[in-house]
Parts: C-alpha cells; structure tokens; sequence
C-alpha cells in the first residue's frame, strides 16, 4: 500500500504553502520525503534543483516536527546549544543566536529546566525555537501550533508571518484549518495518499463564493423573498448556500429596505473549509 | 546565509561543525557508556581481586603488593570482559535510539550527513573506550599493582575496532543492536570452537563470521614476555571490524530514517 501516490506539486519561493488532510492522509509521510527520511519508490522530489538529503545535508531546512522529540535529560540551553552547531551557526554568533531565538519563543524562564520537565506547550515552544536557528531557506512546520495555548498560537501565526521573506519557502502541515487559512497563500488537501485540490484561501475568500450564515429579526417569508434557497436553522438564522459577494450584498439591502433587521451575517465555514469538506467528504476522521 | 553552494564547501562545513560537536559526544559518552564501563569492570576487577586480599587463597596480599605473574593473570582474565562490555555499551543505540525515539528528526534536517555523524559519534566512543582504560589501569596501578601495561590500551582499541564495527553495524540495521552484537559473538564462538578446526566448504563459511578465534592472540600481547605482535590476527579482527563499519556507513546511509 502506498501512503502517498499520485501526488504532483511545485511549490515557489518565497511562498507559505499549506498542507491540510485528515488522519492518516499521508502528510507526514510527505514531509519525511521532502526531510529525505524516507525515498520515493516511484517519482522524484526536488528542492532547489537537488535531492531532498543532498538539499538537507548541503543546506539544511528548519523544521519542527509534530511529536518533538529531543533527549529528555538534555537541558533546553543545552539543547539549543547542540542543535546551533550541528546546524553550522558559528562560533562568534551561537551565544547570540540562542538568546534570541529565546526571546521570541517567550522561553527564558524555561531555560534551565531539563526537556523532560518542560510542559507541552514549552516543548513544542523549544521544537521551534530550534528551528529558527538558523536562516533557512525552507522551513517546514507540521503541526506546528499543537499543544499551545491560544496566546501561543496568536503568537506563533505573527512569528510565521514575520519569517515570510523573498526567496524563503514555508511548508505547513496542520489539522487547524484556520491557521492555514490566515497563514498559507495555498493549500494542498490531500486524502488517502492523493492531492485532491490546491486552494488559494484568501484569494478565494475575496471572491464571495461562499456559504453564510444570517440572523434576521422579521418576517420569514421577506428572508425567503431576499435568498430564495435560505434554510431556517431556527431562532431567525438561516442557512444561505454558497452565494458570490454581490448576492449576498444585494439580499442584504433587500432586507433592509424591507425593514428587516440584520442582527448578524457570517461565513457558516472558511473557504478553506469549504474546499475541505468537498475534496475529503464524510470521511469521518475530520481534518 | 550558511549556504554551501559547493559540495565540497558543504563537506568542510560538516566536518566543522562534527569536530566542533566531537567534545560534547565525548561528555555524552563520559557521563552514560563510560560511567558504566568503568563501573562495571570495577566490580568485576573488585570480586576478581578480593580472594587475593581477603587471604582465601593462602596468605592475605596487601593493597599494592600483588605479584607480577597474578596481577597480569587476573587482568588477562578481566580483559574479555573489558572489551565485551565496554564495545557493548559504546555501540548499543548509537543508531538505532535516535531511530527508536526519532531523535535523528532534528539532527538531521541540520546540514549534516548521517553517516558522517554516526562515524564521528563511533570514533569519540573509541576514544571515550581509551581514556575510560586508562583510568582503570591508574585505579589499578593504584590498588593492585603499579604496572602500566601500554598493550592493553593497544587491545583495547584494537577490539573496538573490531567488535564495535560489527556494533554500529547491528544498531543501523536492528533496533535490538546490543542483543544482536552479542548474538552474533556467541554464534562465532561457538562455531569457531566447534568447527575451527574442520576442513571442507563449510569450515570456509566460518570465514563469514567474526574472527574471535584470534582475539586471544590479541589478549596475549598484555603478557608481554616478548612475544611478537600478532599482525596476523590484529589484520584479521580489525579488517573485520572495519569491513563492518564500511557497511554500516552504507546501512546508514541506504535505509530510510522514518517509516511511512
């Protein structure tokens, strides 16, 4: 059984690309072949022109991976320190370069403390951190907000987009759908191995074409007369399939002309979503 | 940017950084294999030597004061076990924990070559095996005999070469190395005892298997006496050792770190 076939993708420089799918999608087993862990047994992969290992070896890529594992009797300082030189940061800039790869990843407190006293959260703080080390060209991140706190999160999606740089690529793997959604300029859903579809979310979500939710205080029958193919959920909000901006804006001012009163409208799922659900169907193991 | 755009600067960059990492693998080894290493043969040398002092075997000898003839038997009897234990526990996980625990993960998505990496970290536990002999021999200069016998470190090293080839070479293919590596001791000693002094095909398939038969030539050399250097069995064991470690560099580099 392959875990993934059939897949073809180029992706730029200087672009954050996203890899979304469910369970078992083969996602990891993608990002283990860009890392060169593992070979292709029909196919090729390229970066920069090279062999994924012949790329790593010669290059390196910044990448966290999604079960951090690190010797647990390592301290984090230590950690970082061993990392810094395998990664050929120099001598004169390691010192500096820890500091601040500390500092952005809120870890100084945590400095000291051995891996496996660290909590999740720090741990997956540290997988970063190492990451960051140096300035990569490729940097691939999967999973990379699991086990943070929302602060944490927040804060990782501004540390994601303070990296975007020319000539940079950033791979993302995440179950989080709206992470991927702020963060990449595209997305790969795959399943069962396969690329379903190649998404550009916020291109997409500038074209309107999406489902809504409206709540409407006033008469069902002017909702219905506004957005012919509403669904009623109950309590005055309705369903409106996916609809284009100027639908939506034009049902919208029907409404209101009428008298009624618009007491909320937003998408029922981000575009992403969207595309998710149609590409993967009711598999059941969500994304 | 660290970038090598040349393979051959990509090379001294790894070689750099691998010798600026060489120390921290040898306090890695001082603090775990080689804690254990000494501590270890400390107590087999303990029990080994305590008959002597206690008297048991006529009368009690005193710290310091154990002739010649019993002192160099007495390490020739410790010296299998120092070379057994000692390459057991340099080699065991050397690749396969990172493999087991998926520490190879973020070591080597660095600008690092796995082989190259696992060649360093074998090399530093070699010297790590040197200096944890030396301290043996100063705690037994300094309990059992002043003797400083240079052909046990040779040995030693040399038996590394040797056992720990074929070590390295269990931990990139097995993830249950150090149970394979003494397998494998076990089944050459056996049949080199067994089958050693046969003729015919299957005698040649002995030829297969590590070639302990001639580690006794090796341990003979702490003797001393004037016997000559047993080149022939030292060609042998650390050819072997080395054919070993060639593949394993190949193992390493040829089966995949992830599984899918």
């Amino acid at each position: 059984m392959r875990a993934v076939d059939g897949f073809s993708l180029e992706i730029e420089e200087s672009e954050v690309f996203g890899l979304a799918g469910p369970n078992g999608a083969g996602k990891s087993t993608l990002i283990s072949l860009l890392l060169g862990y593992l070979a292709p047994t029909d196919g090729s992969i390229r970066i920069a022109g090279l062999r994924p290992r012949d790329f790593v070896e010669r290059h390196g890529i910044g990448y966290l991976s999604e079960l951090v594992a690190i010797p647990p009797r390592w301290t984090l300082d230590e950690a970082l320190k061993r990392y810094g030189i395998l990664a050929g940061v120099p001598v004169e800039q390691l010192t500096a370069r820890i500091a601040s790869v500390i500092e952005l990843l809120g870890l100084e407190e945590q400095r000291g403390k051995r891996v496996k006293q660290l909590s999740k959260g720090n741990l997956q703080r540290l997988g970063l951190a190492q990451a960051l080390l140096r300035e990569e060209r490729v940097i691939i991140l999967d999973e990379p907000t699991h086990g943070l706190d929302p602060v944490w999160t927040q804060r990782f999606r501004d540390i994601v987009q303070a990296l975007r740089r020319p000539g940079r690529a950033i791979f993302i793997a995440s179950h989080n759908l709206d992470e991927l959604q702020r963060l990449a300029d595209r997305v790969a859903i795959i399943d069962h191995g396969r690329l379903q579809r190649v998404v550009a979310p916020r291109g997409a979500s500038r074209s309107g074409a999406n489902p809504y939710i409206i709540t409407v205080v006033g008469d069902p029958a002017l909702v219905l007369s506004a957005f012919p193919q509403a669904h009623l959920r109950g309590d005055g909000e309705y369903e409106l399939p996916a609809i284009d901006l100027a639908a939506l804006n034009a049902g919208v001012a029907v409404l209101l002309s009428a008298g009624a009163l618009v007491s909320s409208l937003r998408p029922s799922h981000s575009v992403l979503e969207q595309h998710f659900r149609e590409a993967v169907g009711g598999t059941g193991r969500g994304p | 940017m660290n970038d090598a755009n040349h393979p051959n600067d990509a090379r001294a960059r790894q070689a750099s950084a691998l010798g600026r990492y060489a120390p921290i693998a040898l306090r890695d080894y001082a603090s775990n294999q080689g804690a254990a290493t000494v501590i270890v043969i400390l107590l087999i040398g303990f029990l080994s030597t305590m008959p002597l002092f206690r008297g048991l075997g006529g009368a009690p000898v005193r710290l310091r004061q154990v002739p010649l003839a019993t002192a160099t038997s007495i390490l020739l009897a410790i010296l299998p076990q120092l070379v057994l234990f000692g390459t057991i526990f340099a080699t065991n996980g050397i690749v396969a924990n990172d493999r087991k625990h998926g520490y190879f993960r973020f070591l080597f998505a660095k600008p690092i070559s796995p082989t190259l990496y696992y060649a360093m970290t074998f090399i530093v536990h070699g010297i790590g095996l040197v200096i944890a002999t030396l301290a043996l021999m100063g705690i037994w200069a300094a309990t059992v005999r002043p003797m400083f016998t240079p052909a046990l470190v040779a040995v030693v090293a040399i038996m590394y070469v040797a056992y720990g080839g074929i070590g390295l070479l269990c931990s990139a293919a097995f993830r249950f190395d150090w149970v394979s590596l003494v397998a494998v001791l076990l089944v050459a000693n056996v049949a080199w005892a067994l089958g050693g002094n046969g003729s015919g095909p299957l005698h040649w398939l002995l030829y297969a298997l590590p070639p302990v038969h001639r580690t006794s030539d090796l341990y003979m050399m702490v003797a001393g006496e004037g016997r000559s250097i047993p080149w022939q069995s030292i060609g042998w064991l650390a050819g072997y050792g080395v054919a070993c470690f060639l593949l394993a560099m190949v193992v390493i580099r040829r089966r995949p770190l992830g599984v899918a």
